[in-house]
C-alpha cells in the first residue's frame, strides 16, 4: 500500500512537473526517474537493472538514427532546393503554393520526424511567403496540420507512432495498411478545411510575382553530392522499414544501420552532426521510461488494469472509439509523447485471452496524432511553427490557432471514427 | 594607464523608455550618433538604442529565421519599406526594441574598456557613476587614448 501510494504521488508529481512547462520537460523527467530508481531502491520494487530494461532502445535508436541523417541532409540545403523549385512552378498562387509546401512537407514527415520537416520546411516558407509579399500564417499552418496528419499514417511519421509500434510490435507495414486509408482520408479532409478556413488570405495576390522567380534553387543547394549520397541511403532506409518486419530486424536497427552508413559515407564533421541531434527529445524520452517503468514493477498497473478489465466491454471498436476521443482532447492539451507512454501500459493491461487489442493501438495512434492539431501546444510541430512565427511581423496566435486548428482537428477525429468503425468493426 | 572618465564625451543624447521610435530616429539623425543610452526619470541606465536596433524593424521576416540568403537575388517590392512597417514604427516605444545595457565605471582603465568594447561587439561605450550616465566613449575615443598612451611610451617617431 505504502508503494502503491508513493508510486502514485511520485508519478502525478513527476507528470505534473512535465506538463506545467515551467523547467524544461527533459529536465523534469530526469529529476522523476531517479527518484522513481531512489524510491524503488528504498522500497525494494524497483531494481536499477530493471530501471534500465525499461528504456526501449529500439524507440531511442530509431529516434537517434532518423535524428542522424536528417542534420546530414539539412546541412545541405536540399529541402530549401525542393522547396524554391516547387515554389517558382506555382507561379506564386497563394493556394496552389499551399497544396504544394503542405505536399513536400506531408511526404517528408511520413519517413522523417515532423519536428524535424516543419523546422527545415518553416524557415524557408517564410522567405517564400515574405518574397511573394503574401502572409505566412496559412502556409505555415499549413505545414504543421498536413504533417501532424500525414505522420501518423507510419512507424516513423510520429513519436507516438514509435512508441506504439515498439511496444505492442507493430510493423511498419502494419501502420500503413491499417492507419493509411484513414490518414488519406483525414488529410485530405484537413486540406479542404484548410481552403475554407484562410479562403480570405489565399485569395490575397502576390506583389512580387517576379522576384520569386529570381531565387535560384541552385545556389540554395549547396552540397548537391551529399545530399545525392544521403538521399540514396535514405530510400534504402525507407525500402528496409518495408522489409524489417519479414526480415525480423527492428525499425530501431534500420535508423542506425541508415546512420552509420551515412557518416562512414560521407565522413562529415561528426561534432557538427552531433549538435544537430535533439538529445533533450532523447533524454525525456529515456527518463519517461524509467519513470512508467517504475510505475509498473510497483504492481500498480496490475491493479488499474484489472479494474479497467472489469469495465471494459467486449466490444474492441467501442473501447476504441472511446479511446480516440479521450486521446484527442488529452494530446490536443497535454504534450502527446508522455500521454502515450502512460497509455501504453495501461492498454496492455486490458488484453486478455481471446480479446485481440491491436484496434486499440490504431485508436491511440489516431487521437494522438489528430488531436494534436487542435491548439497550439498540441504537438511540438506547432509549437515550432508558432515559436517560429513571434519572430515574424504576424505571428500566429493562440487565437488564429483555435480558430483554424480545433476544426480541422474534430473534423478529422469525426473522420476517423467513422472510417476506423467501418475498418475494423464492420469489415471485419 | 589612463581611465576611461578622462577620454569620455561629458554631453550625452540619452533617450527614455517611452519615448517612440519615430523621435528616437529624429533624434539619431539631428545628433548624429549610433547608439543612445536610455535612461529612467531618475538618471539611471536603464538600456541602450541603436540605429541597428532601429532599421532591423524594416527587415523582410526571413532574414531573422533563414541562416543564408545569399541565393535570394532580387528583394522586388521589398526594397520600398511597407507602410505598414512605417505605422508599426511609429506605433513602438523605445522600450519595445532597446538592449541591455553594456556600461563601464569611469574609473575603469582602457585595456579594459577596449576588452569589453570587442566582447560585446560596441561601437560606443556608456560611461556611468554608481548607475547614474556620466558619459559615453566612442571606439575612436578609446583607440585614441590608447595610441596616445602609446606613442608617448615609445617615443616620437621622426627626430
Amino acid at each position: 500500500m505504502l508503494i502503491n501510494i508513493s508510486v502514485v504521488l511520485l508519478f502525478a508529481a513527476s507528470f505534473a512537473g512535465i506538463l506545467a512547462g515551467k523547467v524544461h520537460r527533459a529536465i523534469f523527467a530526469m529529476l522523476g526517474a531517479v527518484l522513481m530508481v531512489l524510491l524503488g531502491l528504498v522500497l525494494d520494487f524497483y531494481s536499477q537493472e530493471q530501471a534500465l530494461r525499461a528504456i526501449d532502445f529500439n524507440t531511442l535508436g530509431l529516434l537517434f538514427g532518423m535524428m542522424v541523417m536528417v542534420a546530414v541532409l539539412k546541412n545541405t540545403g536540399y529541402f530549401e532546393y525542393v522547396a524554391i523549385l516547387i515554389a517558382k512552378r506555382t507561379k506564386g498562387n497563394p493556394w496552389i503554393l499551399l497544396v504544394a509546401l503542405g505536399t513536400i512537407t506531408t511526404v517528408a514527415s511520413l519517413f522523417l520526424d515532423n519536428v524535424t520537416t516543419v523546422i527545415i520546411m518553416a524557415p524557408v516558407t517564410i522567405l517564400i511567403a515574405g518574397i511573394l509579399g503574401i502572409s505566412s500564417i496559412p502556409l505555415l499552418m499549413a505545414e504543421a496540420l498536413l504533417a501532424n496528419t500525414g505522420g501518423v499514417a507510419t512507424l516513423v511519421g510520429d513519436p507516438p507512432n514509435i512508441l506504439i509500434g515498439s511496444a505492442a510490435n507493430l510493423s511498419f507495414i502494419d501502420f500503413v495498411v491499417n492507419l493509411g486509408p484513414i490518414v488519406l482520408a483525414a488529410w485530405f479532409v484537413t486540406l479542404v478545411l484548410i481552403r475554407l478556413l484562410f479562403r480570405e488570405e489565399l485569395a490575397q495576390q502576390p506583389s512580387n510575382p517576379e522576384a520569386l522567380q529570381a531565387l535560384d534553387e541552385h545556389e540554395a543547394l549547396k552540397d548537391r553530392t551529399s545530399a545525392n549520397k544521403v538521399l540514396i541511403l535514405l530510400a534504402g532506409v525507407v525500402v528496409l522499414f518495408f522489409l524489417h518486419s519479414t526480415l525480423h530486424i527492428q525499425a530501431g536497427l534500420v535508423a542506425l544501420i541508415g546512420a552509420a552508413a551515412t557518416l562512414f559515407w560521407l565522413q562529415p564533421d561528426i561534432e557538427e552532426v552531433m549538435e544537430g541531434i535533439e538529445w533533450p527529445i532523447l533524454l525525456f524520452f529515456a527518463a519517461l521510461f524509467v519513470i512508467v517503468g517504475g510505475v509498473e514493477a510497483s504492481g500498480l498497473l496490475d491493479l488499474v488494469g484489472g479494474s479497467l478489465s472489469d469495465l471494459s466491454s467486449e466490444d474492441v471498436i467501442l473501447m476504441g472509439v472511446a479511446l480516440i476521443w479521450v486521446a484527442a482532447i488529452a494530446s490536443a492539451v497535454i504534450d502527446n509523447i508522455p500521454f502515450t507512454i502512460a497509455m501504453i501500459p495501461i492498454i496492455q493491461a486490458i488484453a486478455r485471452p481471446g480479446l485481440d487489442i491491436t484496434p486499440l493501438w490504431w485508436a491511440l495512434a489516431l487521437g494522438a496524432g489528430f488531436g494534436g492539431n487542435a491548439t497550439p501546444i498540441g504537438s511540438t510541430a506547432n509549437i515550432v511553427v508558432v515559436t517560429l512565427s513571434e519572430k515574424t511581423k504576424h505571428p500566429i496566435t493562440t487565437r488564429i490557432w483555435l480558430r483554424n486548428g480545433l476544426p480541422i482537428s474534430i473534423s478529422t477525429c469525426v473522420v476517423a471514427t467513422i472510417l476506423y468503425v467501418v475498418f475494423f468493426g464492420i469489415l471485419k | 594607464m589612463d581611465q576611461i572618465g578622462h577620454w569620455m564625451k561629458r554631453e550625452v543624447v540619452s533617450v527614455t523608455p517611452d519615448a517612440t521610435l519615430r523621435e528616437v530616429a529624429a533624434l539619431i539623425l539631428e545628433k548624429r550618433v549610433g547608439t543612445l543610452p536610455v535612461v529612467d526619470n531618475g538618471g539611471t541606465l536603464v538600456g541602450t538604442v541603436s540605429i541597428t536596433d532601429i532599421v532591423k524593424m524594416f527587415l523582410p521576416d526571413f532574414v531573422a529565421v533563414m541562416d543564408e540568403i545569399d541565393f535570394v537575388h532580387d528583394f522586388g517590392n521589398l526594397e520600398n519599406a511597407s507602410v505598414e512597417d512605417r505605422q508599426r514604427a511609429k506605433r513602438l516605444h523605445v522600450s519595445d526594441v532597446m538592449e541591455e545595457p553594456v556600461a563601464m565605471e569611469e574609473d575603469a582603465g582602457l585595456v579594459h574598456a577596449l576588452s569589453v568594447m570587442e566582447k560585446h561587439n560596441l561601437r560606443d561605450l556608456i560611461v556611468i557613476r554608481e548607475g547614474k550616465l556620466v558619459g559615453i566613449a566612442s571606439q575612436v575615443d578609446i583607440g585614441r587614448a590608447f595610441l596616445t598612451e602609446f606613442t608617448k611610451e615609445t617615443g616620437p617617431l621622426y627626430t
